[in-house]
């Protein structure tokens, strides 16, 4: 019976009070002698698209968000998502790109093969390519991504749309990524919400 | 006179042919179930082969399964009560058998402290990033919906539900909430994304960010590196009717607000929290690499503990097998963030972890003299011959 209950128990509704947990980068009770190091609170960057990118409206999840127009109607978009850790690893991530056009995924070992080194924000990261067939519309599409973790937080860029489109902007995209940067913490005792003296 | 059916009955449940079969077994489950984690991977080998009563099997994509092999519990439990009767039945206590009964009394225990361990020991990890403190870690593969409502300035009502009830997708009213939490999907695996403009999948939920989300269920994570990500789409109840309905997801992270007479909650889902009575903070993290190269030399956290209710303050280097032992937790050095500003650190609970070393030291004592009161008659005897 002990066994039983010490099992079960853990498996109900649990009410208790806690201590309100500071927001990421306010971390309680940090004792004196030791400096903030924590990462920013909200999740923010800077970035420079090309001209002809046109900003479309971010949503709640995306803090960057641009539309793509080519000839005959093509259409792709730019999207920057900011997501807590894990949110999934690359292979998950590589193969759910994949899926959303239609291919297959791949093993682990596969994945270093498909990588292509590019420069986010001054660092090196790898970028995914995934060409192949809409499931919904049955249109050639394809997908351009990279993910970059950084301060608890994983960043998804991603370029989505009509392959041909996609493949023409695909350098712009590698320019786009490299514009990429993450505005300066506050330095410790110096918020940045603290007004001047 | 014939023997009763009891007597029959104890015979059979101390006999050595059943700790032959049960040992027999033993070794089909543990051969089975170590060849299973090549396709399950290790957590759901672990639960269908070693911590169930009956392996089941059943065709591919069928809805059915049948008991086809005793599970890990069964084939413990029969070995357990086979263990108890050999023992009152044929080991009495009695000087010369001493030691064989210190062996069983050994294995019993072992057998034991294994089933207490697999109940009670919790398993976690407690990320953290320099200068953070934590007075909690989290259960990567299990998740909770948790409604947080303010108390006061600095203190949350929490309210939290477990992943197996949210798993029965039924109502639950917990009692200090004004409303009822109807589940009315729940994924053990899924993806959120946003719905794309050729995708006919309508949009999750009616409230927060589920309005621009569709949820997916995959295939539960099999391997070693990789985990499942739980959402759920929830359903608020209240006595005047339905609020509408959240996507709550940990791909999501973020809490939603929910407003219900002029009370202010957050709904969130998020890896199961263990509370401790003390905070851990990452004082330092230090990852040094074999010059010239990326392979890992030595990594370390140094932590600052504290504890309010005690006033006890004090720095803790942890690293790898040089864990911290505070409070019937054990943290050990697990990983590390990237660009080396954070720690990972698997915090291991396990209240019967003395039990294995007291089962072997109770089944080597038992050996011991058991050889020792052999001996002696042996030699005894050539001495009086």
């Amino acid at each position: 019976m002990a066994l039983a209950w010490a099992g079960c128990g853990r498996e109900q509704v649990q009410e208790y009070q806690v201590a309100r947990e500071s927001p990421p980068g306010q971390p309680p009770a940090l004792p004196s002698g030791h400096s903030d190091m924590t990462a920013a609170a909200a999740p923010a960057l800077d970035c420079k698209p090309p001209s002809d990118w046109q900003e479309a409206d971010r949503g709640q999840m995306r803090v960057a968000s641009f539309r793509v127009s080519g000839g005959e109607g093509q259409q792709a978009e730019v999207s920057v998502i900011p997501l807590p850790e894990p949110a999934g690893t690359v292979l998950d991530n590589v193969n759910r790109w994949r899926g959303q056009v239609g291919l297959a995924g791949v093993a682990e070992a596969e994945l270093a093969g498909l990588a292509q080194p590019v420069e986010i924000a001054g660092q090196a990261a790898k970028l995914y390519e995934a060409v192949g067939v809409h499931p919904d519309t049955g249109k050639r599409a394809s997908i351009l991504a990279a993910m970059m973790p950084r301060d608890g937080v994983v960043w998804f860029f991603k370029m989505s749309g009509d392959a041909d489109l996609v493949a023409g902007q695909k350098r712009p995209f590698v320019e786009f990524l490299k514009t990429v940067s993450f505005p300066e913490r506050a330095p410790a005792g110096q918020p940045g919400a603290a007004p001047a003296p | 006179m014939p023997p009763s059916f009891l007597d029959r009955v104890v015979r059979f449940l101390a006999s050595i042919r059943l700790t032959a079969v049960c040992l027999v077994l033993a070794l089909g489950v543990v051969f089975w179930g170590t060849l299973a984690q090549v396709e399950m991977g290790l957590y759901r080998a672990q639960h269908e082969f070693f911590r169930s009563l009956f392996i089941y099997w059943g065709p591919a994509r069928a809805a059915w399964r049948i008991p086809v092999f005793p599970g890990g519990y069964l084939v413990g439990g029969v070995l357990l009560v086979n263990l108890i009767a050999a023992l009152g039945k044929r080991f009495a206590l009695t000087p010369k058998r001493l030691g064989l009964w210190l062996a069983h009394v050994g294995l019993i225990l072992l057998l034991l402290g294994q089933l207490l361990s697999d109940l009670l020991s919790q398993e976690s990890t407690l990320h953290l990033r320099e200068g953070q403190a934590r007075n909690y870690s989290e259960a990567e593969r299990e998740t909770e919906l948790a409604v947080v409502e303010a108390a006061g300035a600095d203190t949350d009502n929490v309210v939290v539900i477990p992943q197996r009830l949210l798993a029965q997708e039924k109502t639950i009213a917990p009692g200090r909430l004004p409303f009822a939490v109807r589940v009315r999907k729940f994924f053990a695996n899924s993806e959120v994304a946003e719905p794309t403009a050729a995708a006919a999948q309508p949009a999750a939920a009616t409230q927060g960010i589920g309005r621009h989300a569709i949820v997916r269920g995959l295939a539960r994570a099999t391997a070693m590196n990789t985990r499942d990500v739980p959402s759920a789409v929830v359903e608020i109840e209240t006595p005047q009717g339905s609020l509408g309905t959240w996507l709550l997801s940990e791909f999501i992270g973020e809490p939603q607000s929910l407003v219900w007479s002029n009370r202010t909650y957050q709904l969130t889902l998020r890896p199961r929290r263990y509370y401790t009575p003390y905070h851990v903070q990452l004082v330092r993290f230090q990852h040094e690499v074999y010059p010239g190269t990326d392979i890992p030399r030595h990594f370390s956290s140094r932590v600052r503990l504290s504890r309010a209710d005690t006033g006890e303050q004090r720095e803790v280097l942890i690293y790898m097998n040089n864990p911290l032992r505070y409070a019937g937790a054990t943290y050990y050095q697990s990983g590390f963030d990237p660009d080396n500003h954070g720690t990972i650190l698997q915090v291991v609970r396990n209240p019967s972890w003395l039990t294995p070393y007291l089962a072997c030291a109770l089944v080597g004592a038992g050996l011991l003299i058991q050889f020792a009161i052999h001996l002696w008659g042996f030699v005894f005897k050539r001495r009086t011959a």
